[in-house]
């Protein structure tokens, strides 16, 4: 079991000496934070997070191969003592590391590279949104407040890349599946997959341990045409969202309700494309058809509560670029195919976003705003204010507001008594 | 009497159809169509100089290639690390297809190329003074221009030129109601430029600082771009210049702002 302490130790050491340009032909780069957040919700405001962050980052290269590696550090002061949360929590949040990627790339015969190791894989072209973007899991430990490129997990997956006639073309294959990441029980942003209720019980989950269960792969081809960008995806893999199967059982305690978590394949097709549109606009689409996907039922009625439908995922987003800064907005809609009453998803899931970042004070400000809102299914809605003030190349400072609504049942609404304020410094290397 | 002031103005006459100002079209035409290259690479280096004296400077790999009917550009950033990784391209149209420039930003944080819509370059080129569009090949059909006169621009004999953009679409695009470009006569090289806002107040003006003559080819080497409002600039430093390297079509696919220009990447210079 890696001793976080250690490695903390060994972290501070090895950025005292790759501040002082010890470089060795090699690329070194990182950052140092500390960071603070508060919750401010009247009688329950209390810190969440008091701690810091370091991100170390190498890459050297050649003709012959290049290696990519990232890591990160996290300490909270928040669980050292008393405080209102888990144990679970605490031994999980108070040292953490984990890994941004590490792999390397070669090049193969054709004009082809071939990438192999810890990667993260972003497909199509949404803001804060995932349609064809299902490639890696994601670690909500802090909800969906982060930027996404925070809390996107590395997975370990081979990768092609290169060009076939004018087509970019990627091919990639995971050999191991890698679950979600959901926040301790106990934590600030703890949401219970089963809820706590008399008759219910959670059986063990099902393991996807080996290649031939966890194993997924996929394909992408994009290109510029005709002054549009087109990519096409498709991808066969496990779901990560989970859906619990059901069945009756009967203990000391009398019959109860068996919830199973399961992770059911998948094949998605894919397709995205960017068009301008006039001087100033960019339109941009994505959609995803799951020709079979498994969706939980209202009880059990048939077998196990579980059933298969096919699933249409679409977006269809703006940009507005005046001078420094981009205003956008984007529509999503998750629709169910023969959908029915029973289901416990809705038929029609939209999301509506809307976002204005840009660059104020000579280039030293940079704002982003950022509204997501589910009003159809009464989802509630979040606002994101983030500002980031660059003394210099180096120093930065960032406050970060974020805002929840809706009711205690919906997606946003389930966390409304978590807004919260952060500050950090950091600095970077 | 009579003679002599009918000998003077028929001399004069002569004079100045001997010296008359050339046609500004023709004088731009020639600067924008001027040999430079197939291709170029350079290293780079943004500056940029606030009142107060402090400075930022940011190094990027500056890549172009000629194709038929367009040109390509690539920039990659190599430092500091607040921008490492950033990626930039941008197709750049012969003006004679009438197409608007498409361009292409890459954020390695995101992991996404993105389009960006090219009809508004006003936007702050990296924080500098430079905006998008004073990174464009010269357009010579967007404005009506006149030559107004010479003038000595650091010892070099150069044409004024006078340019008021033909549309509010353009005025939109570039944010300058004006410009005035000094063109040396023998280069065919910009090497002053002013710019004016709708009020007619000069804001803005770049000035070519060193000029050397790369492979045959007049090279501007470092431009500095001043804010004559704040007192703010910016300079553009080109090192390691080199021509007809025989960049690879790689190097201009999207592909690679997500892999990243590296000097493995490129040829070996001698």
């Amino acid at each position: 079991m890696l001793d976080s302490r250690a490695v903390f130790k060994w972290v501070l050491g090895l950025m005292a000496l790759l501040m002082q340009n010890v470089v060795w032909g090699h690329e070194f780069q990182g950052e140092v934070a500390l960071r603070s957040v508060a919750r401010i919700d009247g009688d329950e405001s209390r810190l969440n997070y008091a701690g810091s962050r370091v991100q170390l980052r190498y890459e050297h290269h050649t003709r012959d191969f290049s290696i990519y590696s990232e890591g990160r550090f996290r300490w909270n002061g928040v669980f050292m003592g008393d405080d209102p949360y888990s144990q679970n929590a605490r031994e999980a949040y108070e040292f953490s590391f984990d890994l941004r990627e590490a792999f390397a790339r070669l090049p193969v015969p054709g004009n082809f590279d071939l990438s192999l190791g810890w990667q993260q894989v972003v497909w199509g072209k949404a803001d804060q949104l995932r349609i064809l973007d299902q490639i890696n899991p994601l670690d909500i430990r802090e909800f969906v407040l982060l930027d996404m490129k925070d809390y996107r997990m590395p997975i370990p997956m081979v990768r092609l890349n290169g060009m076939v006639d004018k087509w970019e073309t990627e091919l990639l294959y995971v050999p191991t599946y890698t679950p979600m990441y959901f926040a301790e029980a106990g934590s600030e942003y703890a949401i219970p997959l089963i809820p706590d209720a008399p008759g219910l019980r959670e059986l063990p989950s099902v393991q996807y341990d080996s290649i031939g269960q966890g194993a997924s792969a996929g394909f992408r081809f994009s290109r510029a045409f005709q002054g549009l960008d087109i990519g096409i995806v498709g991808l066969y893999a496990r779901d990560y969202q989970p859906v619990f199967s059901q069945s009756l059982g009967m203990d000391a305690d009398g019959p109860y309700l068996g919830l199973r978590e399961e992770h059911h394949r998948y094949f998605m097709a894919g397709a995205n494309f960017e068009a301008p549109l006039g001087s100033s606009y960019i339109l941009r689409g994505e959609v995803a058809y799951v020709p079979a996907r498994t969706f939980m039922l209202q009880g059990i009625a048939e077998g196990n509560g579980l059933e298969r439908h096919g699933e249409v995922t679409a977006m269809l987003a703006l940009d507005y670029t005046y001078q420094d800064w981009v205003f956008s907005t984007q529509l999503m809609d998750r629709a169910i195919i023969d959908w029915h009453p029973g289901m416990m998803d809705e038929e029609h899931t939209p999301t509506f976003t809307v976002s204005a970042q840009g660059i104020n004070l000579d280039g030293h400000l940079e704002t982003r705003v950022f509204w997501a809102t589910m009003p159809v299914t009464d989802d509630g809605s979040w606002l994101q204010i983030k500002n980031t003030y660059l003394f210099d190349d180096h120093w930065a400072a960032s406050l970060v507001m974020d805002f929840l609504q809706g009711p205690k049942d919906g997606f946003f609404g389930q966390l409304k008594d978590r807004d919260r304020v952060g500050l950090e410094f950091s600095y970077r290397f | 009497m009579y003679k002599q002031l009918l000998f003077m103005a028929v001399s004069a006459s002569i004079a100045c159809t001997a010296v008359a100002d050339p046609d500004a079209d023709s004088v731009l035409k020639a600067v924008r169509d001027r040999p430079d290259g197939k291709d170029i690479y350079s290293e780079t280096r943004l500056f940029l100089l606030e009142p107060g004296g402090q400075a930022r400077e940011r190094d990027l790999i500056y890549l172009q290639k000629d194709y038929p009917g367009e040109d390509r550009l690539t920039l990659y950033f190599k430092s500091p690390s607040d921008v490492k990784g950033v990626g930039f391209q941008s197709a750049n149209y012969d003006e004679s297809a009438g197409k608007d420039d498409e361009q292409w930003l890459y954020f390695p944080a995101f992991r996404q190329v993105r389009r960006i819509a090219a009809g508004d370059k006003r936007g702050s080129f990296m924080g500098s003074e430079f905006a998008y569009i004073d990174l464009d090949k010269l357009r010579v059909t967007d404005y009506r221009q006149t030559v107004t006169g010479s003038e000595n621009v650091n010892g070099r004999d150069c044409w004024v030129i006078e340019r008021i953009p033909v549309s509010d679409d353009i005025i939109t695009k570039t944010g300058y109601d004006k410009t005035v470009v000094w063109v040396d006569k023998e280069r065919n090289l910009v090497l002053r430029q002013s710019y004016y806002n709708s009020a007619g107040v000069l804001f803005k003006m770049m000035d070519a600082t060193r000029v050397e003559q790369i492979q045959g080819i007049w090279t501007v080497l470092e431009s500095t771009m001043t804010d004559r409002l704040s007192g703010k600039k910016s300079t553009l430093q080109f090192n390691n210049v080199h021509y007809d390297v025989g960049l690879d079509d790689s190097m201009f696919q999207q592909r690679i702002l997500q892999a990243g220009v590296h000097e493995s990447d490129l040829p070996e210079f001698n």
